[in-house]
């Protein structure tokens, strides 16, 4: 009897590929948090990115693996997951990622796993194989989290407009909201680790559940949440900087009391968020706090041209990522 | 009295958006888009009664306006002297009146 079986090899794979994805997704989607801290020259990139890094990783001190399971059991029916549909549904959210990265779009790494893995399913049985509700909570929240973020990211910055608004001394208002970035860019962070890295814990949980490793119903296992943390935390160290500068500065100029409020904002998002159970992008969170902020001087402060591209790239993600998955798992369909 | 500018159009826009997105939304969870759609109606109401309210501005003509961008040059100010439309010499445009100097200087 072998040691080790062809699954069990086919499985350290996947899972490998699985924090790879994890890797990518602090690469291109955790340089949002820190877009605004090093956009308003609070932290030098390098620190910023240690910064970042660190709370992605601390956050499965604080939060519970709600997420992870609305990933492994609520978007593809059971008995369709295998390793293979996962190994496809990966593929096509890397090379979604990498698409996106290229042109320096901030899309979600979060919805091109959600989209790769309903394609690689649907690759394998049909329309049948998703699950609606599941799906339908998801794609609510595509729409809600932008907006939580922006009216949140407004009222804030309008709460600390009327507080401080007879201050003269604007450098030392400046000086306080500067360290208060610190505190926000940390607590975004911690939701970004919280959020995200949980997205992979629920492949992996998946991929367990499919190859009889795990009951459906099981915790996600220690070893998982600590890797997920660590390949994520060193995605963000290594850091997306072309999208750093979308977000930081092309949307709307951004002073570090802005900076403050977007990030307090989208970090309120993203507790919610993980509270909840609900996957949701990062990038759409800070996105909106980011919109919300510059609307409190005018909507003119926004450029409408960028945000509508982040918009269209958001639109795309699920489908492009469906697409790529779908052709990557058509191999496995033709050679069974 | 101002009169309602785009930005409380958009957060009315955006509560009516929320409230779209109540039906399809678990109902566990239909408290979200009810909180931001209230709280999108504050700030709609909020800014709209700003702008009603704001110290209206006299509004600019239209030619004063495409003077002032520069896409169109003002007219010489051009009248005969001893004519009772003359304006006081503060409003004769600079280089007529720097024209004129340099003309007493050749004479």
């Amino acid at each position: 009897v072998p040691l080790v079986s062809g699954t069990d090899v086919a499985l350290v794979i996947v899972v490998v590929v699985a924090l790879s994805f994890d890797f990518f997704n602090g690469f291109h989607d955790a340089a949002n948090s820190i877009a605004t801290v090093v956009s308003t020259r609070v932290l030098k990139p390098v620190v910023a990115v240690a910064w970042a890094a660190f709370f992605n990783f601390i956050a499965f001190l604080i939060f519970g693996t709600k997420v992870a399971s609305t990933i492994a059991n609520d978007v593809v029916q059971q008995n369709v997951l295998s390793i293979s549909v996962i190994f496809a549904g990966l593929i096509g959210a890397i090379a979604w990622d990498i698409v996106t990265w290229l042109f320096g779009l901030p899309t979600s790494s979060s919805h091109a796993l959600i989209g790769g893995m309903a394609g690689a399913a649907v690759a394998k049985a049909g329309w049948g194989a998703l699950i609606a509700s599941g799906l339908q909570k998801i794609a609510v929240f595509i729409v809600l989290s932008p907006i939580f973020g922006l009216l949140f990211g407004f009222t804030i910055m309008m709460l600390v407009l009327w507080s401080f608004h007879r201050v003269r001394r604007v450098d030392l208002l400046n000086k306080g909201f500067r360290r208060m970035q610190l505190v926000s860019a940390a607590a975004f962070s911690l939701g970004h680790g919280g959020n995200d890295a949980q997205k992979t814990m629920g492949i992996i949980l998946a991929l367990l559940i499919a190859t009889n490793h795990a009951d459906a119903n099981t915790a996600v296992p220690l070893w998982v949440v600590l890797s997920a943390h660590t390949a994520i935390a060193l995605g963000t160290l290594f850091g997306g900087w072309r999208i750093v500068h979308t977000m930081g500065s092309k949307i709307t100029k951004l002073q570090p009391v802005g900076g403050m409020s977007a990030e307090t904002a989208a970090a309120g998002a993203l507790f919610f968020a993980t509270h909840a159970g609900v996957p949701v992008s990062t990038t759409h969170t800070i996105t909106g706090g980011i919109v919300g902020v510059g609307a409190t001087h005018r909507l003119s402060a926004v450029r409408w041209g960028v945000a509508s591209r982040v918009v269209w790239a958001w639109v795309l993600t699920i489908p492009g990522a469906f697409l790529i998955a779908w052709l990557a798992y058509l191999p496995f369909n033709l050679f069974g | 009295m101002g009169r309602i500018g785009r930005r409380a159009v958009f957060f009315a826009v955006i509560a009516v958006v929320c409230l779209l997105m109540v039906w399809p939304t678990p109902p566990d969870l239909r408290y979200v888009p009810y909180a931001l759609a209230g709280l999108a109606t504050f700030w709609a109401v909020m800014v709209g009664l700003d702008d009603l309210f704001a110290p209206v501005r006299p509004r600019r003509r239209a030619a004063e306006r495409l003077i002032k961008r520069g896409v169109i040059s003002a007219p010489p100010v051009t009248m005969e002297a001893g004519s009772p439309l003359r304006p006081p010499p503060a409003q004769v445009p600079r280089a007529e009146r720097t024209e004129a100097a340099s003309t007493k200087t050749d004479a």
